[in-house]
């Protein structure tokens, strides 16, 4: 689904990001962890297109990312607050992500209505923009945005921060049925080991841009991982 | 409690603006300079001129008559650009400083600001060089000191008003009406602004004690917007918090064009609850009145052309301009998710045609000034949709810079790179470049024909044209989106 071969990025003369090999299959759920400065941001820049790499391909599913735009239809991704648009409304801003997947309004206001316990009567009919509302808040619209067009990719850079503890536990459930449903395959990055090891059936160790563990999730992944993070 | 002023200077300094763009700092402190060097004549020849209007009168009597004018408009001036200084405490508020103690040196410091020490360079030379010379120097003195403590005595107001604009907005309506009535009165010689005002700055050069009175109102005012400001000195009070009764919209006429009439919705919902871009639309539609100057005095071709290239291309040069940037803080979505670049480029073709095509209607009205305006607006319309537009769609992936949208118009050079004058060349030149050899070799009517040929097959080439900037949007997006992320 995901594959990455021989991924550079390089600013001046540092290299941030160096990838040899990682494959995705479908269904899978990937949970990215590794310090700042690591290279998550850059690589999901690089999956999705909008930073350009040194060398190296991406392809999800069969397109290679930077020569087409057919990938966009089946990719839900969130990185941060530039990809939300603060003047509108949260429901303006639903309806128009909806909209570039042809889906009409009654349809998007349906999908709302699952997410009605993590919106938590914060974000549907509060007369606010987005700009108007919490961090936590904007990052609640964000995600949810990104589910919106049944992808079959979902990319998330770090959704569990900002949010309140309930919203945590509710947006991990979610994204654990989610992987259950073997349909998506989820690439989460996060500082929180504990809920990656929760989530993600295969953890991926980045450090100063380069894969340095890939492991699967058992029992002691979490244990390991805060081994590893404690040397 | 030097730090505050310390603090001011590294924010102005330190703006990423000035860090990065030396060339646009040059051009700025030129024309900076050029507008002092201005004042200053003006305010030195001010004697002479009076005389060559008004022979045998008092020069120093007409200038105190035109006074009350200038602190008129002054405060009209002031309440669209002066910026609120009372809203920079909010850093400070927590920290363990006296309240008074930040809000009297924030005030002090606003009154220090640029725009204040422009009386100064408006007054000086016309004191010493008229005043001292014919009334005595002690006149002048207490004459300067009277103007400089209006002045402040208004921008110290003007503070105080935009606030009051925030809690009741009716009190503020009601003072701009009523010296919007002054000045109607004025205008019928009901009441003779002049008169008072050449009375009272004259008195002041007689008698030196009277410049008290200015003085007087500045401390009250001074003191009345300090209590003001002391009881609301808190951040849900400075307008840094907002809270907004949003509402939720569609357009539904632009719901056949599907997707592309939702990237239109986007774009006006952009234009309209955003604070610069909506004043650059004003900004726009107010250049229409151009023509009101022009028309009756020019029938040169060439200045018509140039007349129509404003007034039904005014939108295309001043909000096109920053077309990339407008989008700056949600480019990476545009880019990520399932925007068609193709799409994305349709809709603003349409967006930009729509808006030409109404400004050359709203042109109709110069219809008096003769049949042939209209056909070269006519031209020139064609022209913009046909052409500039896909100039401006071209050269506006460049170098374009982020924008932030919240922040006011004047003064505000944001996103400003070398880009905006190569959009501008071509704009200016191609129409010329496309009438001069019609309007010499065969006559004026082919010339404006071939403008308006010219933007029709640009029109109907609008899919290769759109092609060719989508390429061109795939090939800098890296770039643009990386200028964007940039703070």
């Amino acid at each position: 689904m995901i594959s990455i071969q021989n991924l550079q990025k390089v600013y001046g003369n540092k290299v941030v990001l160096d990838i040899e090999e990682l494959y995705i299959e479908k269904g899978q759920s990937i949970g990215l962890v590794g310090n700042n400065g690591a290279g998550k941001t850059t690589m999901f820049r690089c999956i999705l297109d909008l930073i350009q790499p040194k060398s190296g391909i991406v392809k999800l599913k069969d397109f290679i990312v930077s020569n087409n735009e057919e990938w966009k239809e089946y990719t839900g991704s969130y990185l941060d607050e530039h990809f939300l648009i603060d003047f509108l409304t949260p429901e303006e801003y639903f309806y128009f992500i909806g909209s570039l997947y042809q889906k009409s309004k009654s349809e998007i206001a349906d999908f709302l209505k699952q997410f009605f316990e993590l919106f938590n009567g914060e974000i549907l009919n509060q007369g606010k923009y987005i700009r108007d509302l919490s961090k936590g808040n904007q990052k609640k619209v964000g995600i949810i945005a990104a589910l919106i067009g049944d992808p079959e990719i979902l990319i998330l850079d770090e959704p569990f921060a900002n949010l309140d503890p309930s919203t945590q536990i509710r947006l991990k459930t979610f994204l654990k049925d989610l992987d259950q449903n073997g349909e998506v395959t989820m690439l989460i990055s996060s500082h929180d080991l504990s809920h990656v090891a929760d989530v993600c059936g295969r953890i991926v160790i980045l450090e100063k841009g380069t894969l340095v563990n890939d492991i699967s999730t058992n029992e002691n992944t979490l244990k390991e991982l805060e081994h590893f993070f404690t040397q | 409690m030097k730090f505050i002023f310390e603090h001011q200077w590294k924010e102005f300094f330190r703006s990423s603006v000035w860090q990065k763009n030396l060339a646009i700092n040059i051009v700025m402190a030129l024309f900076f300079v050029y507008i002092a060097a201005n004042f200053i004549f003006l305010s030195y020849m001010a004697g002479d001129i009076l005389m060559d209007l008004f022979p045998g009168q008092s020069p120093i009597d007409n200038f105190n008559k035109g006074i009350i004018y200038y602190f008129l408009a002054d405060i009209f001036i002031r309440f669209y650009m002066q910026q609120s200084p009372v809203v920079s405490i909010a850093q400070y508020l927590h920290l363990p400083i006296k309240k008074h103690k930040i809000l009297n040196l924030v005030l002090l410091r606003s009154g220090l600001s640029i725009f204040n020490s422009s009386i100064l360079l408006l007054t000086i030379p016309f004191a010493f060089g008229w005043v001292a010379e014919y009334e005595s120097t002690s006149g002048a003195v207490a004459w300067l000191i009277a103007l400089v403590s209006f002045n402040l005595v208004n921008s110290y107001l003007v503070i105080y008003l935009k606030k009051l604009l925030m809690e009741k907005p009716y009190i503020v309506a009601i003072f701009g009406l009523s010296i919007v009535l002054i000045g109607i009165l004025d205008y019928y010689s009901i009441l003779i602004l002049t008169t008072y005002s050449q009375l009272f700055f004259t008195s002041i050069i007689r008698n030196e004690f009277l410049a008290l009175i200015p003085v007087v109102m500045l401390v009250l005012t001074y003191f009345g917007v300090f209590k003001f400001f002391k009881s609301r000195a808190y951040i849900e009070n400075l307008g840094t918090l907002k809270k907004k009764d949003a509402k939720s919209t569609s357009l539904e006429f632009l719901e056949p064009l599907a997707e592309i009439g939702k990237l239109i919705e986007l774009e006006l919902k952009l234009i309209w609850r955003n604070k610069r871009p909506k004043s650059v639309t004003i900004v726009s539609f107010v250049f229409f009145l151009y023509g009101y100057m022009l028309y009756p005095q020019s029938t040169n071709v060439f200045m018509l052309i140039v007349a129509g290239l404003m007034i039904t291309g005014m939108f295309v040069l001043n909000y096109g301009q920053f077309l990339f940037s407008w989008e700056s803080s949600y480019f990476d979505l545009l880019m990520a998710r399932n925007v068609q670049i193709k799409k994305y480029v349709i809709g603003k073709f349409y967006l930009f045609s729509f808006i030409t095509f109404i400004s050359f209607l709203l042109s109709l009205i110069y219809i008096p000034y003769g049949i042939e305006i209209i056909q070269v607006n006519l031209a020139m319309a064609l022209f913009n949709m046909g052409i500039n537009f896909w100039v401006v769609m071209y050269f506006s992936t460049l170098n374009p810079k982020k924008i932030d949208l919240s922040k006011s118009t004047f003064f505000n050079y944001q996103g400003t790179s070398y880009q905006q004058f190569i959009i501008v060349l071509p704009m200016m030149g191609l129409p010329v470049f496309v009438f001069a050899p019609f309007h010499v070799l065969v006559s004026q009517e082919a010339g404006i024909l071939a403008l308006a040929m010219v933007g029709i097959i640009g029109i109907l080439l609008k899919g290769p044209l759109s092609k060719i900037v989508e390429q061109r949007i795939i090939t800098k997006k890296y770039q643009m989106a990386s200028n964007f992320r940039e703070s």
